[in-house]
């Protein structure tokens, strides 16, 4: 959705527009349930809150004022909210341990295929387990793809605040795919 | 290398590589060549940065896509008509509403508002529970007067001021409860919600008193002090107030951030009308009492009537000379020596405020109770302990 058109939406929804918040949800639930799979690593879990961010936007869009941000960025903001809440109501957020605690095994003789899905799964488990921060960065940085200026934009911080967060988010996935024993060269030349 | 001996134009250098190796207009290994110096620490980083950049992301299934939406529609008509989750006055205010036109009706239905609040502040229980927080005795009945209020202020289309006063005075709660180190209970987080929701739905963006209220209201979220019911309470809040902020650092104009204008009870912006002067005749001070010198037929009926003779000749309360009182249309309160009124049983002198000499003092919802008072006195004089002028016709000897 282009942004002039997403502004057009905004305003209707901001007035009581149904079909406006229709339109907008349709836009953005793949972002969001993405944003939210990848801090969750939980495919149900993340269908729940995705719910659950709609929900709260749907009651909170009459007070939604354009800042110039995308929607999705606010839509983001509600569903780091919401993951917070499902970590403090579950108690459930993996440690560091539990890395160490269940390798992901990866052999030589993998067939290619199967490598690409241990490594997925490695990496997703890894991302789950950074803190917020840097998961945020991660996703919105390399999975969504956004620039260095719009994340920091979306997380309210500058831009140099977010070149050293995003330096320690990578470090720390690195350093956890090293533990889990997944080499990334060659899942990189694998994948070339 | 240490993070802290990490070289700043390093951070640089890293956003240059992975947006050249993100795009393909690089390679990994060229951008090590290119430099060498970060090689070691630039590895790692792009590498995790490319294989997470190539992982698959599922996509939510079809089927949860719709069922979403369905449940979401189902839910917009009842958005729609009410702001919030748990709205204070249910069914009476329409989240759309229009608001009336100016007319006579609305100014009329304005002064109920004003007399309204001015009730609530003025004296008696409702003022007596103004203060009052979760918990006390009072509380019921503070919330009791709000919903009268907001029902009235839904008529007379005055909801903007209504509900930014009741998100204000949820906000003091939470202080005064801060204050006093008790937890804020569920109810309360809930109400200030609402009411902050419905000051937003109903001012404008440019609202200057809803820019301080927000600036203030943000503040007390980060309030070491506060003691939430749990963790997550303040988020809620959070997300609707900080959209909803003009911009986070407001403009340094005293204008721009009037938070010394807030008060702990809504009602004092909200002073009373004051009386005209024709109910409240000018208080004078008499130097010279008692006087028995008529004053001329050309006055009004009340002008006609005589001083009364005191046996303690202070103060008389007598109407003013002037056949037209001057109007004034900020009221003054001028300090005057206590006030002995003659002859009534049981009420026999009105304490005045103490007043520093030469300071004038605009009369507020505190004092406006004994001004009333003052006023009662004067009518009660004026029909009971003093007898109209017996009219001679011409001529008679």
């Amino acid at each position: 959705m282009e942004r002039a058109e997403e502004k057009r939406w905004l305003r209707a929804a901001v007035k009581g527009d149904g079909q406006a918040f229709a339109a907008l949800y349709r836009a953005n639930v793949q972002a969001v349930y993405r944003y939210v799979y990848h801090r969750v690593n939980d495919v149900h879990l993340a269908e729940d809150i995705t719910g659950d961010v709609f929900t709260k936007a749907l009651e909170s869009i009459s007070s939604y004022q354009d800042q110039g941000k995308p929607f999705v960025a606010w839509l983001y903001r509600i569903a780091h909210a919401r993951v917070v809440d499902q970590y403090r109501k579950s108690n459930r957020r993996p440690q560091e341990s539990d890395v160490e605690a269940e390798p992901i095994p990866f052999e030589a003789n993998m067939d290619e295929a199967l490598l690409r899905r241990q490594a997925g799964r490695a990496l997703r488990q890894a991302i789950a387990e950074l803190t917020g921060d840097q998961q945020q960065v991660i996703i919105l940085r390399f999975i969504e793809g956004y620039r260095l200026e719009e994340v920091a934009d979306m997380l309210g911080k500058n831009a140099n605040a977010i070149k050293a967060l995003q330096h320690r988010a990578l470090r720390s996935l690195g350093q956890r795919l090293e533990r889990a024993g997944l080499d990334i060269a060659t899942i990189l030349a694998g994948l070339a | 290398m240490s993070e802290q001996a990490i070289n700043p134009e390093f951070y640089d250098i890293l956003e240059t590589c992975l947006d050249a190796v993100l795009k393909g207009t690089a390679s990994l290994d060229e951008c090590l060549e290119r430099y060498p110096q970060y090689a070691d620490l630039l590895k790692p980083d792009l590498q995790a940065a490319l294989l997470t950049s190539k992982l698959k992301s599922p996509r939510m299934s079809g089927a949860a896509v719709s069922r979403l939406e369905a449940r979401l529609v189902a839910q917009i008509p009842k958005a729609d008509r009410t702001p919030s989750a748990k709205p204070i006055t249910g069914k009476v205010i329409q989240f759309n509403a229009a608001r009336p036109a100016r007319s006579l009706g609305r100014i009329a239905a304005v002064l109920v508002v004003a007399f309204l609040i001015a009730l609530g502040s003025g004296g008696g229980v409702v003022a007596a529970a103004s203060d009052d927080v979760p918990g006390e005795s009072l509380y019921s009945i503070k919330r009791l007067w709000e919903r009268v209020v907001v029902v009235v202020a839904s008529v007379t289309g005055q909801l903007d001021e209504a509900w930014l006063r009741l998100a204000q005075t949820r906000l003091d709660e939470v202080l005064a409860m801060a204050e006093r180190g008790w937890t804020l209970t569920p109810d309360l987080l809930s109400d200030w919600q609402t009411a902050t929701q419905n000051a937003l739905a109903y001012n404008g963006e440019d609202d200057a008193e809803l820019a301080a209220y927000l600036q203030t209201a943000q503040a007390a979220l980060d309030n070491p002090a506060i003691t939430w019911p749990d963790a997550t309470a303040p988020d809620n809040l959070r997300l609707l107030i900080e959209p909803a902020m003009i911009s986070p650092q407001p403009d340094s104009t005293p204008n721009a951030a009037p938070t010394a204008t807030m008060t702990a009870t809504p009602t004092v912006t909200l002073s009373p009308t004051p009386l005209p002067p024709t109910q409240a005749p000018a208080v004078v001070p008499g130097t010279v009492a008692p006087t028995t010198t008529p004053l001329p037929p050309s006055a009004t009926p009340r002008s006609l009537i005589p001083a009364t003779p005191t046996r303690t000749p202070t103060l008389t309360l007598t109407p003013s000379a002037s056949p037209f009182p001057t109007r004034t249309t900020e009221p003054t309160w001028t300090p005057l020596p206590p006030l002995v009124l003659p002859t009534r049983p049981g009420t026999t002198q009105i304490v005045q405020p103490t007043v520093p000499p030469g300071q004038v003092i605009v009369p507020s919802a505190t004092i406006w109770y004994p001004y009333l008072r003052l006023t009662e006195e004067s009518f009660y004089l004026t029909r009971t302990a003093v007898g109209l002028p017996t009219v001679v016709p011409e001529g008679t000897p």
